[in-house]
């Protein structure tokens, strides 16, 4: 039975190759800006004022990208919104569909921050001959924590509306 | 108790922080006996919908008792309503409600992962399907198929698991002329079968063709 029940939420809840391709995108070109901005960040480390404005746009930045990631995210998680409920109409309880949909998200993420981080690390391979990152390590730490906490905050606050699914 | 469904004083209000109080269904009384082809009719916003979701336990009322095969669905918690949805309460929604990217027989499949009944699987789906007449589109995706036949994949899905009583939300409402009349077709075989069915549906014409007619009318049943 758990065996079956685990196939089933992987098989009803497999992911769709084209939304990582597109996350993995996103993640990776966030992460080059980041990486990007954190290297000009260290050249001006010198002039405080321009390093301090440079530092309001690196957050801005940084909450505008989280913005998008999340949108993204409910929008893949909305396609699947048919399923969810099908599976609640064929017998599922709430709390199964709630491991579906964590389990989804947390597929989602993952594999879209592993296929954004290769992609990265290759891209940043070519281009670390014109620019020099460093700090990046905490850059990309703050990057993924914000992400978390965000869609957290998203999760909760939209619980009302998926009644469905329960 | 009587009917194989039972309402009896049932108010359903739905309330937000935001919004007022919404008063879906109010002291709403109904009996459906075994075998009956009923059809409840009602302009929208009229508590049909919530009238069809609280009979097939996937709502639970305000006020009120709703009773189905015997067992007061009212006491019920989330894992046994969810046992009612897969072994006696069937439902067919106006956009079918099936996943679109899996095929007719991995849409049939799903009734199964939550029944501890998988005896004969592949039979039981063989047959649901040549009864509905799809059998020859088994491995088609879903989503190349027509309306109609979305509709007999979720009849097909609907009577797999053989459930007494079967739940229609607008069955017909995204169906031309004909695809209708093929549609209410089966409807009625199933009802010849010995099924218990309950329609939703704005059309009088096909209301006319079941053996009763609920109105309902701002969350009252008018008349039954």
């Amino acid at each position: 039975m758990i065996k079956l029940t685990l196939k089933s939420i992987w098989e009803q809840k497999g992911i769709n190759s084209s939304s990582v391709v597109l996350l993995s995108l996103v993640f990776s070109v966030q992460l080059l800006l980041c990486a990007w901005l954190e290297g000009i960040l260290n050249i001006y480390n010198e002039d405080i004022e321009k390093a301090n404005s440079l530092r309001l746009i690196f957050t801005l930045l940084i909450l505008v990208s989280v913005t998008s990631i999340i949108t993204l995210i409910n929008y893949v998680m909305n396609k699947r919104r048919n399923e969810f409920r099908t599976l609640r109409l064929c017998g599922a309880t709430p709390t199964y569909i709630l491991a579906c949909k964590l389990l989804h998200l947390l597929v989602i993420v993952i594999v879209s921050l592993l296929g954004g981080s290769i992609l990265f690390l290759l891209l940043s391979k070519i281009l670390n001959q014109h620019y020099k990152f460093n700090g990046l390590f905490p850059v990309y730490i703050l990057f993924v924590v914000i992400t978390a906490a965000e869609l957290t905050v998203y999760h909760f606050m939209h619980r009302k509306d998926e009644k469905w699914a329960g | 108790m009587g009917g194989i469904i039972e309402l009896k004083d049932v108010t359903k209000i739905y309330s937000t922080k935001d919004t007022p109080e919404i008063i879906a269904l109010n002291k709403a009384n109904l009996t459906v006996e075994e075998g009956e082809f009923l059809s409840v009719c009602g302009v929208s916003g009229s508590g049909k919908s919530t009238l069809l979701h609280l009979i097939g336990c996937l709502d639970k009322p305000t006020e009120g008792t709703v009773s189905v095969k015997g067992s007061v669905t009212t006491q019920m918690n989330e894992k046994e309503l969810a046992r009612m949805r897969n072994g006696t309460v069937s439902i067919v929604l106006q956009d079918f409600g099936l996943i679109p990217s899996r095929t007719v027989y991995d849409n049939l499949v799903v009734p199964f992962y939550f029944s501890s009944n998988r005896k004969g699987m592949n039979d039981k789906i063989k047959s649901a399907l040549e009864f509905t007449g799809i059998a020859d589109l088994n491995q088609r995706p879903v989503i190349k198929l027509s309306g109609g036949q979305k509709q007999r994949v979720a009849i097909a899905r609907a009577i797999v698991n053989d459930n007494p009583i079967l739940l229609a939300d607008e069955p017909t409402g995204q169906l031309d002329t004909q695809t209708k009349k093929q549609i209410m077709e089966l409807f009625h075989k199933l009802n010849e079968k010995g099924k218990t069915i309950i329609m939703v549906t704005h059309d009088i014409d096909m209301a006319k063709e079941t053996s009763r007619i609920v109105k309902i009318a701002d969350g009252s049943i008018m008349e039954s």
